[in-house]
């Protein structure tokens, strides 16, 4: 029953999911935003205006109309009927055309088509190497959200996560990238020992992450393009939890003194460690915020795991208003408005919460479960996290881990799906330079 | 496999380097109390295993796959996870935990039940009575929460033993520890019963 209804689903994005190698699978929908319709320019077109529209439908401020609903097919070269479009309640029309170039690259004409007044507001024309198509489609949409919206939109971005497959001595980890909507997927490193926290450099150049290939918990950087890595601070040290400052030049971590966790600041150019919290008690997951000066990190010294903040070289920490009993995990949107954490949810789980750092409201994003490691989109408007479903294989006792995009009024949610492994440890990448 | 730069291997072929620099971290850093107050002080760090240019293969089975900007991949690719077919059979395979050399924690505690003095007194006598013996101190938690606070935990409880091993005269350099956080539990699945098998620490004793 459950295997039908996913069928009839992945039947109804069929030209969508032709290639997909992770499962995406609609949770809840916004019905009510700008109404928007985006339309392919013939049959060869299908496939990238499949991909916008489910860009776009992404962002809760659009409603996005249903490929059925439209009054009318948009032919090359002629202009659309007005008069249709305006009987339907779509106010903007995006029109998508692919080329075919020869020479195995493509390309896209887009036109943004204000439907009321009857005119083009936006057009742009798009080229990449064939098997880079799908980004066309996600250049369009963030071009069309960025004018609508005046925001950019972060569709034309990429994820990282770890999977898992195997147990035990049959354990394999892998760390991937691929697309945010999971198509494209690259294990960029295997290993039969366990990796963590992948975290992108702001130039979304190199990965900081933690494996466990030295016997022990280690924060590695890695250069994408050279496949090289190194170890830091430098091998041998228990260290954990990397986060790169705002500016690139620094990683914030956690390292162990005398089994204690506690949090330092690694410049990368000089090689030297700053010590930043000295407590008696876990001081651990450091998350640099907007300003490049401040860390928020997740604090065991009261007994339970609080969210602090503290100014690198500056005043003590202070803990952050946030009521519960466990509070962990956080993310900084960029934008500096914003951190989003783990806390624990009523019935003994962990959901995602927003923390709003101007008024210290709270919003609890998701409804928890075992969620966890929340990653902002570039333009803060999504959040990537990790959560557990129940009935990973049948007559399997443990649930299955998978990742979930959510938009941040948490209205949209995705999942995404590797099935036969576990995903994990999400991390949204910088926007495309 | 490209074989490893020369530094990594006297770093992993010494297993008390790691207590050393434990050791020698505070004194660097700054300890002059236990609040978060500003001292800092820049550490000179010992050189890097791996500098920029090294080889991008490591120890022990890890490979990687170069990718550029734009996601084209640069050597050969390294197998998927859907290509893992172990994955179907072996939720029954783990190794449990050995009875008698680890010990149980209550959720996110730290602190040792009376119930585990008797096993960590036989260790810590077995260790005592041979110099050359040695114990791997493996501190695990449950799979709730931050998995990277979790790790740290897993360490607490790694050094809670530790201490008590310390107390008992056993040396520093008779005991390595690590942490696993929640990233290899002793039993899977989800529910009470399961979670208080994982939060552990197993003494493993080489003699």
């Amino acid at each position: 029953m459950r295997r039908r209804r996913m069928l009839a689903l992945l039947v109804l994005l069929g030209p969508l999911l032709a290639q997909a190698e992770i499962r995406v699978d609609v949770r809840k929908g916004a019905d009510s935003g700008i109404p928007i319709a985006v339309v392919p320019v013939g049959k060869a077109s299908r496939e990238l205006a499949d991909v916008a529209r489910w860009d776009l439908s992404f962002s809760p401020t659009f409603e996005v109309l249903r490929p059925g609903k439209m009054p009318q097919a948009v032919l090359s070269g002629h202009a659309p009927d007005w008069n249709a479009w305006r009987r339907s309640p779509v106010e903007y029309l995006l029109t998508v055309q692919r080329e075919a170039l020869g020479n195995g690259r493509v390309g896209l004409k887009f036109h943004l088509l204000d439907v009321l007044r009857g005119r083009t507001i936006l057009a742009r024309r798009l080229e990449v190497a064939q098997h880079f198509r799908r980004r066309l489609a996600h250049q369009t949409a963030d071009a069309v959200h960025q004018h609508l919206l005046g925001v950019p939109g972060a569709f034309d971005t990429r994820m990282a996560y770890i999977s898992q497959s195997g147990r035990g001595r049959k354990a394999r980890y892998r760390l991937y990238v691929s697309d945010i909507d999971g198509h494209r997927p690259v294990a960029i490193l295997a290993s039969p020992h366990p990796l963590l926290s992948p975290d992108w450099s702001p130039d979304g150049k190199q990965l900081a992450y933690v494996s466990f290939e030295l016997g022990h918990a280690q924060v590695y950087v890695h250069h994408l393009r050279k496949g090289t890595r190194r170890a830091l601070p430098y091998a041998g040290a228990h260290s954990s939890a990397p986060d790169w400052s705002p500016d690139g030049r620094q990683l914030a971590m956690a390292m162990s003194i005398e089994g204690d966790t506690e949090i330092f600041v690694y410049t990368l150019a000089t090689g030297s460690l700053r010590r930043v919290t000295h407590s008696r008690g876990i001081d651990t997951e450091p998350v640099w915020e907007a300003d490049g000066r401040t860390l928020v990190f997740t604090s065991g010294r009261s007994g339970q795991p609080r969210l602090y903040r503290k100014t690198v070289g500056g005043m003590p920490a202070s803990a952050l208003p946030i009521a519960g009993r466990y509070s962990a995990s956080a993310d900084a949107s960029p934008d500096g408005r914003h951190l989003a954490f783990v806390q624990s949810t009523a019935p003994g789980g962990f959901g995602i919460a927003l923390y709003e750092t101007a008024s210290e409201v709270v919003h609890p994003l998701s409804s928890g479960g075992l969620d966890e490691a929340p990653s902002f989109a570039p333009n803060g408007l999504g959040l990537l996290y990790a959560n557990t479903v129940r009935g990973g294989r049948p007559g399997g006792k443990a649930g299955k881990q998978v990742l979930t995009r959510i938009s941040r009024d948490g209205t949209i949610q995705r999942q995404l799906d590797i099935p036969q492994a576990n995903v994990r440890e999400p991390a949204w990448s910088p926007y495309r330079h | 496999m490209v074989p490893l730069p020369p530094l990594m291997v006297p770093l992993m072929n010494m297993p008390r380097l790691k207590y050393m620099l434990v050791l020698a971290l505070p004194l660097l850093g700054a300890c002059s109390s236990d609040k978060d107050e500003p001292p800092l002080e820049a550490l000179d760090p010992p050189p890097t295993s791996m500098e920029e240019g090294a080889s991008p293969s490591a120890p022990d089975g890890v490979q990687t796959t170069r990718l550029d900007d734009d996601g084209n991949i640069l050597s050969d690719e390294i197998g998927s996870a859907e290509e893992d077919v172990e994955y179907a059979a072996v939720d029954e395979m783990e190794a449990s935990p050995a009875q008698g050399t680890t010990v149980y924690f209550g959720y996110d505690s730290t602190d040792i039940d009376a119930q585990y003095a008797g096993i960590i007194q036989q260790a810590a006598d077995r260790l005592r009575s041979n110099a050359s013996a040695t114990v791997r101190l493996e501190g695990h938690t449950d799979e709730r929460g931050s998995r990277t606070y979790n790790l740290a935990l897993g360490e607490r409880r790694a050094q809670s033993v530790l201490e008590v091993l310390l107390e008992k005269n056993v040396l520093p350099e008779q005991v390595d520890w690590v942490s696993y956080g929640e990233e290899i539990p002793a039993v899977t699945g989800q529910g009470e019963d399961v979670w208080r098998q994982n939060r552990r620490v197993e003494m493993i004793l080489d003699e």
